[in-house]
């Protein structure tokens, strides 16, 4: 691909338990005037870094998570996290189990209250938790309905936009199972497909591709490029590094340590 | 029709097509009251009157908690769509009246037939009252405990204190379907404390756990954020996203993966198992 190297930046003091790469990027997939794209771990600032003529849509964020905090039985999870996404912008999170990028999301989604900071979204939410959030006994066309009363569908419109969005993910919309004789895998198509229902402007998967075979999940990421190219704000949750080049920025969320420990840590590792 | 009704009607009907698949639920639903209610039978028609209408709060109140925790997981999500919480309560609540209804009808029918009351009206009411305040405490117990093994162990609590308590027992006030078992009690011909503080127990018990349901459910699938403009704006002056990273999808993409022979499994080989 013959990628360039950039350099690692400094850790910002501030943030101690964050870092910050750039990932090299080949040429081809480096857009043409004049931007790099930038792997960002514990992002809290925009990662574009425009340069040239043109400048990167300054548009307001379509989602803006401001200081979140949480914890869960007095480990601190989520520790004064910043997040802004754009609209036509891709985010990928990333992070080891228990570092919280469910409970970011969900945060962002509003499902669960943070113990500090807030967010703030620009538009309708789709959210795709990790674990298809489905009623076991109804059909997907039932599904369809249910979510798009909410959006003011009728039943034939929100059964037809569903089923555009199943027929895409090769969903056997034929079918007329309930969920719950459903592989995983097919649920999770559904899944997706409730989140998608009436175009949200902000889009929030958790590892939404779980259980896809491979054409599909091929199918998937190139479903982001086009949900990307309509405008949406997107974050995904993901441990499919090798997909990290087809997002615009990475945030990693560390699991927390305890400020003490790491900093005696850095201090041992500097003296070593 | 207004956005409320027509929302909590698709909401009632959803569940209502959940229910109606779990068959063995509703012949078990059926079944406990009709099984309590003959079972007491030969101790006397009064009794048997009694544990009939218990046996019904039994039913719906399980049947109102399971339909509240099954939708746990799925409602916050629903909410995020668009749906009030008002709405997704108030379809769960129209479609559990109307299956208190017809499992009141049903036993007021069946006891009047088989026990021949002393008083057809109070059987008839509190065939209409136990699955009313039974819907209100399923709803309640599901709302406040967070798992099924709780709530049904509260529900058993309370129908068992319910049927241990002697009818002079002033503790029998502190329970929600006091007021139409002392309905059934005078259906029975047995002494009975008076129809309207009976009448009232009822619909006040009935109104606090709708309160309790609707005040800890409501925050439970709340979504949180403020939604601060409409939709994203786009700064003065900013330039739309270069054309050049605009990733357009080929066609092939949309071709059905049969089509697509480089995603076909390979074919199959056949293979013997051999014997050592």
């Amino acid at each position: 691909m013959g990628g360039e190297s950039l350099p690692l930046r400094n850790r910002p003091e501030r943030w101690p338990l964050l870092a910050c790469w750039e990932l090299p990027l080949g040429a081809d997939q480096r857009p043409a005037d004049g931007y790099r794209r930038v792997t960002e771990v514990g992002d809290v600032t925009v990662a574009r870094d425009g340069r040239g003529s043109g400048s990167w849509p300054l548009t307001a964020p379509a989602l803006t998570a401001s200081g979140v905090v949480k914890a869960f039985g007095g480990r601190r999870v989520l520790d004064g996290i910043d997040l802004a996404v754009r609209p036509g912008e891709v985010v990928g999170l990333v992070g080891e189990n228990g570092a919280g990028k469910t409970t970011l999301l969900r945060i962002c989604a509003g499902l669960t209250a943070p113990d500090a900071g807030s967010v703030q979204v620009g538009g309708r939410v789709g959210y795709c938790p990790q674990e298809p959030g489905l009623l076991d006994l109804l059909t997907a066309d039932e599904h369809l309905v249910y979510f798009g009363a909410a959006l003011g569908l009728d039943r034939a419109a929100a059964v037809a936009a569903g089923r555009r969005v199943l027929e895409e993910f090769g969903y056997p919309v034929a079918d007329r199972k309930v969920t719950r004789r459903l592989s995983g895998g097919t649920r999770q198509k559904l899944n997706l497909a409730l989140a998608l229902l009436g175009d949200p402007a902000v889009l929030l998967l958790d590892e939404p591709y779980q259980g896809f075979d491979r054409g599909v999940y091929v199918n998937f990421w190139d479903h982001v490029d086009a949900w990307r190219a309509a405008g949406k704000a997107i974050v995904i949750v993901t441990h499919m590094l090798a997909e990290l080049s087809r997002v615009d920025r990475v945030v990693e969320l560390a699991v927390a340590r305890p400020v003490a420990a790491s900093a005696s840590a850095r201090a041992g590792k500097s003296a070593g | 029709m207004p956005t409320f009704v027509r929302r909590s009607l698709t909401a009632a009907e959803m569940q209502a097509r959940q229910l109606l698949r779990r068959r063995l639920s509703l012949y078990i639903l059926v079944a406990l009251p009709l099984a309590l209610y003959l079972s007491t039978l030969t101790n006397g028609e009064e009794s048997a009157i009694q544990f009939g209408a218990l046996g019904m709060g039994w039913s719906v109140a399980s049947a109102a908690l399971f339909s509240v925790l099954a939708a746990r997981a799925v409602e916050p999500r629903l909410v995020l769509a668009g749906y009030r919480p008002a709405e997704l309560m108030m379809g769960r609540f129209l479609l559990l009246l109307g299956i208190g209804a017809i499992l009141g009808g049903i036993g007021a029918v069946g006891m009047t037939l088989v026990s021949g009351p002393a008083s057809e009206g109070a059987l008839l009411a509190s065939c209409a009252l136990v699955p009313l305040v039974s819907v209100a405490l399923g709803l309640a117990v599901g709302a406040v405990l967070p798992h099924d093994l709780e709530g049904v162990l509260v529900i058993i609590g309370v129908v068992g204190v319910q049927l241990s308590l002697s009818q002079s027992s002033w503790l029998n006030l502190l329970l929600p379907l006091d007021g139409p078992i002392q309905l059934a009690y005078r259906a029975g011909g047995l002494p009975a404390d008076p129809v309207v503080p009976m009448l009232v127990h009822a619909l006040v018990s009935t109104v606090l756990l709708l309160s309790v349901a609707a005040a800890v459910w409501s925050r439970k699938v709340r979504v949180g954020h403020p939604r601060v403009h409409p939709e994203p704006v786009r700064a003065a002056g900013a330039a739309r996203r270069p054309a050049s990273i605009r990733v357009p999808i080929p066609s092939w993409r949309f071709e059905p993966l049969a089509v697509r022979s480089d995603l076909r499994p390979p074919a199959r080989r056949s293979y013997e198992r051999t014997r050592p």
